[in-house]
């Protein structure tokens, strides 16, 4: 079965690279959908059915935190397992995000198997 | 109390921009490095928590190409590349911006980490600071400077 997949980051080469990484290793991608920020993510989530979000933190008009906070608030998208992909470093915001129901977390720089990895996790316990 | 460790610095600095740019950087003195080609390029970006300040980095323009070249997994002379350089080098500071925080304060403090913004390349070579790291970046000149304005 083949996951419809939407990628929220602000910086253009992240999601390049990313859309290259699912094609390629793999990972079961079906339609690929972009953002630059949660706001216009939110936005995706209400037209397109998702069936997974790999999402960064630091981005602006809406950021990661925000986005996963209002996901998890909205009986339509709580359900949809969210991978953070991000360059943080500490673990007490990602124990906060894995509290808040984040389905992965990934550190910048990855590689096409953490997030072939990560992906596989997510859908199995999903 | 958060110190700004050189040494780790360097080394997570280094980690960092071999894996998330493919490219090898070694530790110079600033008086060593070569004159860059396509001007000098600053980018920075600020972070608060529990310390705040910025981190700031200056290139030679022509490794703006190259370090989006290589993400993207592109020839060089690729216009991709020549178009996405500042949005690669945007990511590349947040990313080594992240590192650098955790190498210094631990994983259990958290920071805010702003926008990342990288102006126009300038003939004028910067005024580095003495605090500053410099690296030869595959014979292209790359100084770090980790600014702390406040904090403990």
């Amino acid at each position: 079965m083949a996951y419809n997949i939407l990628i929220v980051d602000d910086s253009e080469t992240v999601r390049a690279v990313l859309i290259k990484t699912l094609r390629l290793a793999d990972t079961g991608a079906g339609e690929i959908h972009e953002a630059p920020n949660g706001a216009v993510a939110l936005e995706t989530l209400g037209q397109r059915w998702i069936d997974l979000v790999l999402a960064d933190i630091n981005m602006p008009v809406m950021n990661g935190l925000e986005l996963v906070a209002r996901m998890k608030a909205d009986d339509a998208f709580r359900d949809i397992p969210v991978i953070i992909i991000s360059t943080e470093g500490s673990q007490t915001r990602i124990d906060t995000l894995r509290a808040q129901g984040i389905a992965g977390f990934v550190r910048k720089p990855f590689t096409p198997e953490i997030i072939k990895s990560a992906i596989q996790s997510a859908m199995v316990a999903h | 109390m958060i110190a700004a460790d050189p040494t780790r610095l360097s080394a997570a600095f280094i980690d960092v921009v071999q894996r998330q740019a493919f490219l090898f950087a070694e530790p110079t003195a600033v008086k060593s490095l070569a004159e860059p080609d396509s001007g000098w390029v600053h980018a920075r970006i600020a972070f608060s928590g529990p310390v705040s300040g910025r981190l700031e980095l200056d290139l030679a323009g022509e490794l703006r190409r190259e370090i989006a070249a290589n993400v993207l997994g592109l020839e060089s002379d690729d216009d991709a590349a020549e178009r996405g350089g500042d949005d690669a080098l945007r990511e590349l500071l947040n990313v080594i911006c992240g590192h650098l925080l955790t190498q210094m304060a631990g994983e259990a403090a958290v920071f805010d980490l702003g926008l990342p913004e990288v102006d126009p390349p300038s003939e004028n070579p910067p005024d580095f600071s003495p605090r500053a790291l410099a690296f030869d970046v595959e014979g292209h000149p790359m100084v770090l400077h980790l600014a702390i304005a406040s904090g403990t």
